[in-house]
């Protein structure tokens, strides 16, 4: 366990440290008691110069393995290098581990022949017994090789319904050792506390051949224990439909169909034991510490032997105090503005994506340069979740980029989320978790039918696309079809030229634009971004009657994402006054609002045919209300390019020695969410940790 | 901006120009509504005024208010900035500022004073009107509720409100209520009777709040609203809508047969009257898929309109 440097500021070592060759003072560090890190003083930080080598830079702290992110790569590389014998230290830009693992679904596809597939081809349970329902999936389904999973990865043949190619692009050796990776990945989520329910259907990207994604469960208990596998109500944020808890940012969710009775799931039952089985296998953290640059031996050369980190402190909305993780053995407390922290086996990047940089990310879509629009849980992961950090820290080193045009070639990387009324419109929120300030509402889930009940419109007030249409995502090509191949299931054929001949393209296209209209430029876009501002969808209280909707807090507050007016007019004023991202006023509403009534009275919208999807209502009824639809870019898929082993490869093709990275900090393989950067971490982990002192 | 005082000297003291500015914002504001002055007043010799103060005077030489003049930003003495009501006259409005004479040491400045312009516009007048039936039968009854609201503090209670119909004939004046309409803050509201056209057709007919009348000017305020005259219905359509997953009633589920339409009781069931003719059919919601059906009504009709639950998305699709 690391721990500060307990010697005093005049001790002999600690003059002499600044000049000691690496293995002086490595034996040094060894002398004062240090564990996997060690705390080195300020002015020795001070005295860095980037470009010179590593026993030339006063470290602050120094380690086997340093690790840019604790969420679903970070923990997974954490806990396996640390298995195979390095110290390692995890610094993350948030307050609490665990990234947008700990909020997602926790949907886990891997394949391959894993184990969780083996055991429902079985009809066992789980070691624990937990499962007591049958598998959803028939044998036959689940009877996967790496063979045919890798196959699958790289079917030049399938395109989705978007008509795009989510597999053909995919870099072959990440592929392959992804491929030959799942099932040992699996097998070592599991025993680090990770319960998976029944396999059923498999994830975005993951092919289209075999069942391989299973969620993760905890069963709930009369207290939370992770090695039991048990989770209070509170905790699960499941004993009041309107709370959660500091430990489960967003409620969990019923798993008893997959799994049995009182088993519910989400991303806490993967984040929380993996970072439970790290922190007791004695990995640290140093949480509140955004990853900036990474140090190498020279500019673009040589090994990459350390990184620096800022201070990135996260305050209580309401307190102003600073926020703490759940758990805090193993965090280094630490409050410099700035660290270097020297890895002698390895660096593995694992801070995430671009999709919460609008810059990085407008280089795939322009339109989505518009900040108003974030990335998910930005109120989970703060102001730089997902900002490319590791992006941004390769390249100034000289690696390689890989898929970037994936970004488009996946379908739903951004979208209109159906939850209205709050910016995280990702996932809810609800209070009791301490970042729920951040965010101010939970937001009301409308659904895709809730669509039909209001006007949408730009940020002069236009309506820009059929309403209903809005929320409609193309299908990804995934088991057991997803649209995009004309065999579903078992009866697609891998490779085969049919999969893409034009006729069923033709036939299966179903993208309706509605997102790209949303994004267009209108009257009120200047340049030179031009940027197409907030979406507001209209009702009135009629709506409101039809559909029950709660207009109460936490759905709804008064955070410049809900308005309410007796009147049109007022309504677009309190719109123009109250929202961050509103630069002009919503000009045509009320004119807006007018044909709208006049095209419902006739039965017809000729400006964009709703009268063919759905029944047009008046908005008529005061009072009126307006809440926020977002349009979510939720991850990345281009990124820095890695090899099979996960490590970085520059603009010439060479491996740049000691760095490793994984998740949505590379590119190279287009598989969507949690199953890719677990596999990448594990084999990150491996190989970082293999690395020669 | 406006220069003023020029005479030279006595025998031991010299006079100086002064020139004064005052800047008004907005310069168009409603009846009553805020005006944000700030003057300037620079000296031909460099002096302080700290302390001194503009006066303000209305069109009729009546003094408004005071500005003090707290320091010198270069070779000007700013004022700070005052709020002041703006008069209830519509129209062009020209004031007064002036700096009184006064003397400094030696430097003697003489009045100076400056005139200043702004509009003053009537409060707006916003009319709503709702509750109109989708349908009515030739030269039947029917209701609508219209409400009024000034965007201001103004309280229109009390006001008439008159209904105009396609032809511009007034059919109703409608006196609006004491109190706010349930769920507003000053949406102010009458109930009004009225009868349908004797011709089919979409009318389009308005409401009409006069403006002025009260103690605050109001411009005229105007809502329309579509009155849709039609046949006597020859079929029966009774729409039982089931959750096609279920089996079981959905109430409260929108029933449209454009221009028609209904609600779903607790059994499920609406009941639609309509002219023979060809429709589209939706059942909607709450919550569900909207159901279509799409052909020709010429007898008495039971349609089961199963709606597929609207499950939102799965984790799975949330997450791919």
């Amino acid at each position: 366990m690391a721990k500060t440097h307990d010697t005093r500021p005049d001790d002999p070592q600690r003059k002499t440290a600044n000049g000691l060759t690496r293995r002086a003072f490595v034996k040094t560090g060894a002398a004062a008691g240090l564990g996997a890190g060690a705390l080195l003083e300020p002015d020795q930080a001070d005295a860095q110069v980037p470009s010179t080598g590593p026993d030339d830079i006063a470290w602050d702290y120094e380690v086997d393995v340093v690790i840019a992110g604790a969420g679903c790569v970070g923990l997974t590389a954490a806990i396996r290098a640390r298995d195979l014998g390095a110290s390692v230290l995890v610094v993350d830009q948030n307050f609490d581990p665990g990234g947008r693992m700990l909020h997602s679904g926790a949907f886990l596809s891997l394949g391959g022949g894993d184990p969780v597939q083996r055991r429902d081809m079985k009809g066992d349970s789980d070691h624990e017994g937990f499962i007591t329902v049958d598998p959803v999936e028939a044998p036959e389904e689940l009877d996967d090789s790496v063979d045919l999973l890798f196959t699958d990865l790289t079917d030049w043949s399938v395109l989705d319904t978007k008509g795009q190619s989510p597999y053909r692009y995919n870099e072959r050796e990440l592929a392959r050792s992804w491929a030959e990776n799942c099932p040992a990945t699996r097998q070592f989520l599991i025993d680090n506390y990770v319960r998976f329910t029944r396999v059923s259907g498999t994830h975005g990207g993951g092919g289209l051949s075999r069942a391989r994604g299973a969620r993760c469960f905890l069963m709930l208990g009369d207290r939370t224990d992770i090695k039991a596998g048990t989770i209070t109500a509170e905790d699960a944020g499941v004993a009041d439909p309107e709370r959660t808890s500091p430990f489960a940012p967003v409620q969990m969710n019923n798993a008893s169909r997959s799994v049995g009775p009182n088993a519910v799931s989400n991303g806490v039952a993967l984040s929380r034991p993996l970072e439970f089985s790290a922190r007791e296998k004695g990995v640290e953290f140093m949480l509140h510490r955004h990853f900036d640059e990474l140090v190498r031996e020279q500019p673009f050369s040589g090994r990459v032997v350390g990184i620096r980190a800022h201070y990135s402190p996260r305050y209580h909305p309401e307190t102003g105090e600073l926020l703490q993780s759940y758990w805090q053995n193993g965090n280094i407390e630490e409050q410099r503005e700035t660290v270097s922290i020297r890895a002698r086996r390895a660096v593995i990047l694992a801070s995430g994506g671009h999709a919460g940089n609008p810059e990085v990310r407008s280089m795939f879509y322009p339109a989505l340069r518009e900040p108003a629009f974030p990335t998910s849980g930005y109120a989970l992961q703060g102001p730089h979740g997902q900002d490319a950090s590791a992006l941004t820290a390769g390249l100034r080193i000289g690696a390689n980029l890989a898929g970037m045009q994936q970004n488009l070639s996946y379908p739903t990387t951004f979208h209109i989320a159906t939850r209205l009324g709050t910016r995280d419109a990702y996932t809810t929120m609800m209070p009791g978790h301490p970042t729920f300030g951040f965010r101010g509402s939970a937001g009301v889930n409308v659904g895709s039918a809730g669509f039909e009940e209001f006007i949408a419109v730009n940020q002069v007030g236009k309506r820009f696309f059929n309403e209903v249409r809005l929320p409609a995502r193309p299908a990804g090509s995934r088991y057991p079809g997803g649209g995009g191949a004309p065999g579903r299931g078992l009866k697609h054929t891998p490779l085969d030229w049919r999969n893409c001949r034009k006729e069923w393209v033709r036939e299966m296209y179903d993208y309706d634009h509605g997102l790209d209209a949303a994004l267009a430029i209108n009257e009120g876009s200047t340049p030179p971004h031009y940027y197409s501002g907030p979406l507001w969808a209209i009702f009135d209280q009629e709506a409101v009657e039809r559909t029950g909707w709660e207009l109460r807090h936490p759905y709804v507050s008064d955070n410049g994402y809900f308005f309410h007016a007796d009147t049109i007019e007022e309504l677009a004023e309190t719109i123009a006054a109250g929202h961050e991202f509103q630069r002009v006023p919503l000009s045509y509403l009320v004119d807006t609002v007018a044909t709208w009534n006049s095209y419902v009275d006739a039965g017809a919208d000729p400006d964009f045919e709703r009268e063919a999807d759905a029944p047009m209502n008046r908005i008529a009824t005061p009072p009126f209300y307006a809440l926020s639809i977002m349009v979510i870019w939720h991850d990345s898929y281009g990124g820095l390019r890695v090899n099979g082993r996960q490590q970085v490869v520059d603009m010439q093709g060479q491996v740049i020695p000691g760095l490793y990275a994984g998740g949505e900090a590379v590119g190279g393989l287009n598989k969507h969410g949690l199953g890719k950067g677990h596999v990448h971490g594990y084999v990150a982990g491996t190989h970082a940790a293999e690395e020669q002192l | 901006m406006c220069g003023n005082t020029t005479s030279l000297g006595g025998d031991d003291v010299s006079q100086a120009i002064s020139v004064c500015r005052i800047e008004v914002s907005p310069r168009e504001v409603e009846a009553g509504g805020d005006l944000t002055l700030k003057g300037q007043v620079a000296l031909a010799s460099a002096g302080d005024l700290h302390g001194q103060r503009v006066l303000i005077e209305d069109h009729d030489g009546g003094l408004v208010t005071t500005i003090e003049l707290t320091g010198v930003d270069g070779e000007s003495n700013q004022t700070g900035e005052v709020v002041v009501k703006a008069p209830l006259r519509p129209g062009t409005h020209v004031w007064r500022a002036v700096c009184p004479a006064q003397t400094q040491g030696s430097v003697s400045h003489e009045d100076a004073s400056t005139s200043f312009s702004f509009t003053v516009k009537p409060h707006a007048t916003r009319v709503v009107v709702w509750d109109a039936p989708p349908t009515v039968e030739r030269a039947k009854r029917f209701g609508i509720k219209l409400g009024v609201k000034c965007p201001f503090e103004c309280r229109p209670k009390g006001w008439a409100v008159d209904v105009r119909d396609h032809e511009g004939q007034r059919q109703a004046t409608a006196t609006l209520s004491d109190a706010p309409w349930p769920g507003t803050d000053t949406l102010y509201y009458a109930e009004v009777d009225l009868t349908a056209p004797d011709a089919e057709g979409l009318f389009s007919w308005d409401a009409r709040a006069p403006g002025s009348g009260a103690e605050v000017p109001h411009a005229e305020g105007t809502a329309r609203f579509g009155v849709r005259v039609v046949p006597p219905p020859e079929c029966r359509v009774t729409v039982v809508a089931v959750d096609a997953e279920r089996h079981t009633p959905v109430r409260g589920a929108t029933v449209v047969m454009h221009p028609y339409r209904a609600v779903t009781d607790e059994r499920g069931v609406a009941e639609v009257r309509v002219p023979k003719g060809a429709y589209r059919l939706f059942v909607s919601g709450p919550n569900h898929v909207p159901f279509r059906w799409d052909g020709e009504m010429t007898t008495d009709v039971t349609i089961r309109a199963e709606l597929a639950l609207d499950r939102g998305f799965s984790d799975a699709d949330i997450w791919s």
